[in-house]
């Protein structure tokens, strides 16, 4: 046996090793332990991915990951719900392409009431790529997060000639509103409130964020997409150029990042902190080209390869307990 | 026939000689616990939870002193963990019964050293793959080991809940590096249905553990024991009233429960198995599956990389009875 004689002093020696190999690597700011966490691989689209079409079937040649998301419970307001995300992810060479579906049974596109809320989508990525991977909730001072945040409101009023209100309130009448555009006149605006700006040129979004209460709209609105609903689902496409002048996520072919996704949902009064988070998981940007859906591996026997995996381990189980029953008999 | 003997003989002989010495397991195991604990402590919870502190110039220093410790701390315990787990596994290997289950062990846990080996120095899919299948089968394989004489059913109970809840949540994990292997794009099916499924078995694993090495010693643990049990269980609680909640930063980011369900369950399954780990620590005949329930909760629910999966295969080799404390015929923990 091994050194039963002084088990004191073996232990003693061993730590001694153990602790000097651990000095050297920590100085060495080495890690003994690799990522084991879900990654959405973006494969290079052999074609254009539209942007004004959510659901082209382009799509189809993406890897798909379903991600769980869960009520936010970190900071007030909070709330949301659990909700499933599925997310997937492409790229050119010179754009990256991230589109996110999820059930949504009602489309809620406008803000012109008071209680009116507008679905909504988000994708955050650390702005400094590196092994440790920022707090989910917004990041932290020392790790920055770059949130690309998508509005169906948002859309929809730069798909409207019509202002929302007029569109809600159709018989409204103003007597006279002086300084109609100056920003000092409404202040969320003239305090540079993110979620009031005027001059929106794409409905998504282009933030940073240091925590939650830090979320800043960036100098560069350089994030375009769209939301399309449909049969009670929302299939929303963000896209952005890999690499771009700034203090934001830089992407790169080979590389990897992290993402994370939230959702809102209007008719449920979500908006602000009350909306469904997920946690990070990896973000590979691969060379390979994206196949066609499938791959050669024929779609439909997967869930069988998968039932009969779990089958064949469920036999294996009940005849290693068959046996040793016997064998204890 | 004696000819046929002698070579399984001659192995036997080469397994026993590296079996390890309890004395020196247990003293490594308290050495690997300590070192876990730090790690959770100032690497999971302080530098995460610090990040939200004004960051004036001592509180800076600090949690950049507890980052470092904490690093050192996962280092060491990373080292540690699977050492052990390797001896651990070669005395697997002759205390099996079952000659399959024996090669089994010994088979999964090669496949595992190597896809960790190979993780660690170079991103591999395919690495990463073999790493968690391997230690899926591997986990699998320790629980079969628990189902003979020497494990209760209330021990096998539990820790089928506990292999079961890491199967789960490795089915969603790498049901996505199955499809990516195969080139397919569609999600995994029932997926999160999975994930959802293994927070359960968590939340009823943690009873299941009281069940079974908790409930006959519980007294055991004492004032110090109750208060190690208290204590998380009353931040958790507090957290949840504090303007700003720090529940879920504190549940996410060290153990990866998302909480979904209601938070009383969570409170009373980690109150009843803290009471355990304490209880089984502080008794003579227990201390394996008390070192395995501690290492089993450190490892989490959702491990993010290989150190967590390393130490949950440890922790569960404990709970299954190789924890060679005692004799080969010797009742294991939890035992009848």
């Amino acid at each position: 046996m091994v050194a039963r004689s002084s088990p004191k002093l073996l232990a003693l020696a061993i730590l001694a090793v153990v602790f000097s190999v651990a000095t050297v690597l920590t100085l060495g700011d080495v890690r003994l332990a690799s990522s084991q966490t879900v990654t959405l691989v973006a494969y290079r689209s052999a074609q254009p991915v539209p942007l004004n079409d959510p659901s082209a079937e382009v799509w189809d040649q993406a890897a798909a990951v379903e991600v769980p998301l869960s009520a936010q419970n970190t900071t007030p307001p909070m709330g949301g719900e659990e909700r499933t995300v599925t997310a997937r992810a492409l790229h050119d060479g010179a754009r990256l392409y991230v589109r996110l579906e999820w059930a949504d049974d009602s489309e809620n596109d406008s803000i012109a009431g008071q209680n009116d809320f507008s679905d909504a989508a988000a994708v955050q990525f650390p702005v400094t790529p590196g092994t440790q991977v920022p707090p989910f909730c917004m990041g932290d001072p020392n790790s920055p997060v770059n949130i690309w945040q998508w509005k169906a409101a948002w859309q929809a009023a730069l798909a409207s000639d019509q202002d929302a209100l007029e569109t809600a309130y159709p018989n409204r009448a103003v007597d006279l509103y002086p300084f109609e555009r100056e920003d000092v006149f409404y202040p969320p605006r003239a305090a540079g409130n993110v979620l009031a700006r005027a001059n929106r040129k794409t409905p998504v979004d282009n933030l940073l964020a240091g925590s939650f209460g830090t979320l800043t709209a960036a100098e560069d609105q350089v994030v375009n997409g769209m939301g399309a609903w449909n049969d009670g689902r929302w299939r929303v496409v963000f896209a952005r150029d890999l690499t771009i002048d700034g203090e934001y996520t830089q992407f790169a072919v080979g590389r990897g990042t992290h993402l994370a996704v939230a959702v809102w949902d209007g008719a449920k009064g979500e908006r602000d902190g009350i909306k469904s988070v997920s946690q990070f998981l990896t973000l590979n940007l691969s060379s390979e080209i994206a196949q066609e859906a499938g791959g050669g591996f024929p779609r439909e026997a997967v869930p069988y390869v998968v039932i009969g995996g779990l089958a064949a381990v469920l036999a294996a189980a009940l005849a290693a307990i068959s046996y040793l029953r016997r064998r204890a008999s | 026939m004696l000819s046929e003997l002698a070579p399984r003989r001659a192995l036997q002989t080469e397994l026993e000689r590296l079996r390890p010495d309890p004395a020196l397991l247990q003293q490594l195991v308290s050495a690997l616990l300590v070192a876990g604990l730090a790690e959770l402590v100032l690497l999971r919870l302080v530098t995460r939870v610090g990040v939200h502190l004004p960051k004036s110039a001592p509180i800076a220093e600090a949690l950049g002193v507890a980052s470092f410790l904490g690093a050192f701390a996962l280092n060491a315990a990373s080292i540690l963990a699977t050492a052990l787990l390797a001896l651990v596994l070669l005395s697997v290997a002759w205390r099996a019964s079952s000659a399959w289950l024996r090669w089994a062990a010994l088979g999964f846990g090669a496949t595992m050293f190597w896809g960790l080996a190979v993780g660690l120095t170079a991103k591999s899919p395919t690495a990463d793959l073999a790493f968690g299948l391997s230690m899926t089968a591997l986990l699998v394989t320790l629980g079969l080991l628990a189902l003979g004489p020497n494990v209760s059913l209330r021990g096998r109970l539990a820790l089928a809940l506990i292999v079961g809840a890491y199967t789960a949540h490795q089915y969603y994990a790498l049901g996505y590096l199955v499809y990516q292997q195969l080139g397919e794009q569609a999600s995994v099916p029932a997926g999160v249905v999975a994930l959802r499924l293994g927070e359960l078995l968590v939340v009823l694993g943690g009873v299941g553990a009281f069940w079974a090495w908790g409930l006959e010693r519980w007294r055991k643990a004492g004032r110090a024991g109750g208060a190690f049990a208290l204590a998380p269980v009353a931040a958790l609680l507090l957290g949840s009233f504090a303007p700003t909640t720090t529940t879920s930063i504190l549940a996410l980011w060290t153990t990866g429960l998302s909480l979904y369900l209601p938070l009383p369950l969570y409170l009373a399954a980690l109150g009843l198995y803290l009471l355990t780990v304490a209880s089984c620590l502080r008794s003579e005949d227990a201390f394996c599956a008390g070192a395995g329930l501690l290492l089993v909760l450190l490892a989490g629910y959702m491990p993010e990389a290989t150190y967590y999966h390393v130490i949950l295969a440890l922790g569960v080799a404990l709970l299954a009875g190789h924890g060679a404390a005692r004799s080969r015929d010797a009742e294991a923990d939890g035992g009848a």
